[in-house]
């Protein structure tokens, strides 16, 4: 079972090797003549009109436990559909009651407006 | 390959979960409702009677399956009577809370939807945990009853200190929490079982009981759960997180769960790790002792009402330890686990009310310091004459309910042969008296500092007066209460 | 020794350097990047064990999920905030550390004398071959034998969302003084309209009074993503 999870590290590895081979391959090939301008961070073309280095609103964060929240639930679902076959329509019902319980939170979120962007 | 799994469910084991889906149905309802309707007057009454309602329902409803004890879902659940007990117990409490929050909580604008929904959400967590016989189970019991209180001591969000103690709280309980399942791992590593009844007959049949691993998994255990029981040392985050939490929301912390970790500790300790007693009964007996100690002595120092409360609470979680330490078998003969059973109960009710005094003073305007009691007994003379009842009940001045409690607790140590432990509780409670007092006195002997601002409170008297009724009550009726909790725990 | 072998010591090694690299490391960017490869190294451990479905919750909970809620809080709270925060009396840090070593001298000596073999859970390797798999066996036991902490999990997760809702909004959201209705508007920031007047006025975006709304706490400085109005 673990002999496996070599072809896992081979593919590791792969991709490791090949971005550390197409960054070199960068560094030897490109131009390097930086001005103030260029090294400025990129803001879709717009000068810079305020440090980089600033507060969020907290409201980016509500938007991150909620995806941790709903993460969490779809990692319920995997194991559950690997046994689904077993489970049957018994374990159809208990997943459903599952989902119901979360999709009541998730309209509360809503209707709250925790979904509004800012 | 088509193995389908079977599973043993019949409508009757359904039953044991009446009372937990009744509270559950309170947690949607309110959280739904409140969240649909605009805020108004007639909304929050609707939210109000749904609340007291499926308390009431739910504690009906436990009741009821009394004497028919059922074990169901794998043997994970269990509907005993010392559930039934736990159950009501913790259901009152929050049917308790409803009372003494249902006009402060809309006065500071707070969302009394979410407010009534987490409460229940946190009763539901108690109540899955007393009726628990898995280590699974109980932990997300635990964490259900936990997370709900978090936010509801933070509920005060403009308050610094507010969001400081849930912090705190919330911090150190994750911690607890870690050292708990790392607890539950090593037991499950060690006997191979989840299931309480499991890992108590594996235990039994061990020879050496002090095999490091065993010691280290009880010890893991014991501190988690002594954490989540406001226990010395583990009781740095109580004083901060009672004084910062809205006031019914310190009452409800520092009952439910306090009920719900005893529940716990009275399912893992005695029901699981019983046969390693003599291994863990020594650590408790050192645990209630430095907690009676720290607790009554800290709170001496207290000028903030408040604060003095939350220390005597951690006092409170010393006499119940001191309970819990003269187990000695499951079975007739033992007075301990009823002891701690009708502790727990007598707890619920002077404590709450004491907190609701102090709520009833701060929607009058007042402040939580002893200053703000002064000369109480001339201004508001009903709720200083509750005050003054819960607090003698809470320093255990007979026939009033605390008496009883502290009465049976110090008679299960002493037959258990910790003489010694009885002197220090009787001791403590001596001493406990002088902060206790010293309010009262403010109240009836103190120049009276302004009257208190009127506010509508009738729904709020009627709560408090419930609870006076109550600690009279039950401390005339505190034989047949005890032999309750007796005759329940016998049939464990 | 075999390659199982090997490979747990290595997988192991970086795990715990790098945990002391979260600990230690001033940059709390740094931090979390340490404990990105050692959540995946502790993945790698799952996997020797036969854990997989576990290896697989480990990196898409962990390394996803939760990281990404560090990196957000590390985005809000800026470091050098964090800086000026981490001023603990010099006692508290002797204290922790010695209770933190008493601690793991306590845990190394059971693990160096304790018999770790205790009793054998009910689900032996064979079992789980047989069964069909790690996450197979895991399906067919978590929604049968545990269906009700199953059940109470989404309660859990349900009370989980209730708090992110009343902690991170503001309290206009939760009092019902806003528009109501289960209804979406992606791209139109509540306070872009209060933006724009400020700026038609000459007031610099950032100086608008009360923009966006920070919550609970007040910073003393204006949110940058409320502040643009994106």
């Amino acid at each position: 079972m673990v002999d496996n999870y070599a072809i896992i590290l081979i593919m590791i590895l792969t991709v490791l090797g090949f971005g550390a081979l197409l960054l070199s391959i960068g560094v030897l090939v490109r131009p390097y003549k930086p001005t103030p301008r260029k090294l400025q961070s990129y803001e879709s073309g717009v000068p810079n009109i305020e440090p980089l280095k600033g507060r969020y609103t907290p409201r980016f964060y509500v938007i991150a436990i909620l995806f941790v929240i709903f993460d969490i639930e779809a990692i319920f679902l995997f194991p559950w559909a690997v046994a689904f076959d077993q489970l049957g329509l018994f374990g159809l019902v208990e997943m459903v009651l599952f989902i119901v319980i979360l999709l009541i939170g998730y309209a509360y979120a809503w209707r709250r407006g925790a979904l509004e962007w800012v | 390959m088509d193995n389908p799994v079977a599973v043993a469910l019949t409508l009757e084991d359904f039953k044991i979960l009446i009372p937990h889906a009744i509270v559950l149905a309170v947690a949607l309802l309110t959280l739904g409702y409140g969240a649909i309707a605009a805020p108004s007057p007639g909304r929050n009454a609707a939210l109000t009677v749904i609340s007291v309602f499926g308390y009431l329902g739910a504690i009906v409803a436990a009741l009821l399956l009394t004497g028919q004890p059922r074990t169901a879902f794998s043997g994970m659940g269990a509907l005993d009577d010392m559930a039934v007990f736990l159950i009501v117990v913790i259901a009152a409490s929050a049917l308790l809370t409803v009372f003494i929050s249902a006009q402060t909580i809309p006065a500071w604008d707070m969302p009394l939807g979410e407010y009534y929904s987490l409460l229940a959400f946190s009763t539901l967590g108690g109540m899955l945990v007393a009726s628990a016989v898995d280590l699974v189970m109980i932990f997300v019991g635990i964490e259900l009853s936990s997370l709900s209180v978090f936010v509801l001591a933070a509920f005060a969000k403009r308050r610094r200190e507010s969001i400081e103690g849930a912090l705190k709280y919330f911090l150190l309980s994750s911690f607890a929490t870690a050292i708990l399942i790392y607890g539950m791992a090593w037991t499950y590593g060690v006997t191979g079982a989840t299931n309480l009844n499991d890992i108590s007959l594996r235990l039994a049949t061990y020879q050496d009981r002090t095999a490091p691993t065993l010691l280290l998994a009880a010890l893991l255990l014991i501190v988690g759960l002594g954490f989540k029981a406001a226990a010395v040392p583990f009781h740095m985050w109580t004083p901060d997180a009672y004084q910062g939490a809205p006031t019914p929301v310190t009452a409800f912390m520092s009952v439910a769960p306090k009920v719900t970790a005893f529940a716990a500790i009275l399912r893992v300790l005695v029901q699981g790790l019983g046969p390693l007693r003599e291994q863990w009964v020594p650590l408790v007996i050192v645990l209630s002792v430095l907690t009676m100690a720290l607790g009554n002595l800290v709170a001496i120092a207290q000028r903030d009402v408040k604060r003095m409360l939350a220390y005597s609470s951690i006092a409170h979680t010393g006499y119940m330890l001191v309970g819990l330490a003269a187990f000695r078998q499951i079975g007739g003969g033992d007075e301990s686990i009823p002891s701690v059973l009708f502790y727990n109960f007598a707890y619920a009710f002077m404590n709450i009310g004491a907190f609701g005094v102090l709520a009833w003073l701060q929607l009058h305007g007042k402040g939580t310091t002893i200053d703000d009691f002064n000369g109480l007994a001339v201004t508001a003379w009903p709720q200083a004459a509750a005050m003054a009842f819960f607090l003698f009940s809470l320093t255990g001045v007979p026939p009033l309910l605390g008496f009883y409690a502290k009465y049976f607790i110090i008679l299960a140590a002493i037959e258990a042969g910790y003489t010694w432990l009885a002197v220090v509780v009787v001791l403590l409670s001596a001493v406990s008296a002088y902060y206790y007092l010293r309010v009262v006195a403010a109240m009836y002997f103190g120049d009276p500092a302004g009257a208190p601002t009127p506010a509508r409170t009738r729904f709020f008297g009627v709560g408090l007066g419930a609870m006076v009724l109550s600690v009279a009550l039950f401390g005339i009726l505190s034989g047949p209460v005890l032999d309750l909790a007796r005759q329940w725990y016998l049939a464990l | 020794m075999d390659w199982a072998t090997i490979i747990f010591y290595l997988l192991a090694a970086v795990a715990v350097l790098t945990a002391a690299g979260v600990v230690f490391a001033r940059n709390p960017v740094h931090s979390a990047f340490a404990l990105v490869i050692s959540f995946l190294n502790v993945a790698g451990i799952y996997v020797l064990l036969g854990a997989e479905f576990l290896a697989a919750v480990q990196v898409i909970v962990y390394t996803g999920a939760i990281l990404v809620l560090f990196l957000f809080v590390i985005m809000l709270v800026r470091p050098e905030d964090l800086r000026e925060l981490n001023t603990a009396p010099r006692v508290q840090t002797a204290l922790a550390w010695l209770l933190g070593l008493a601690l793991f001298a306590e845990l190394g000596l059971v693990i160096a004398t304790g018999v770790l073999t205790g009793a054998r859970g009910p689900y032996p390797p064979e079992e789980v071959a047989a069964a069909g798999g790690n996450t197979q066996l895991i399906g067919r036991i978590l929604y049968s034998e545990f269906l009700l902490p199953f059940e109470v999990a989404s309660l859990v997760l349900l009370v989980a969302v209730v708090a992110a809702v009343i902690l991170g909004l503001p309290d206009r959201f939760l009092t019902g003084e806003r528009a109501r209705g289960l209804s979406l508007s992606l791209g139109h920031p509540t306070g872009a309209d209060r933006v724009l007047e400020a700026e038609r006025r000459g007031v610099p975006a950032v100086d608008a009074p009360d923009l966006g709304e920070p919550g609970t706490i007040d910073t003393g400085r204006a949110p940058v993503g409320a502040g643009r109005g994106r």
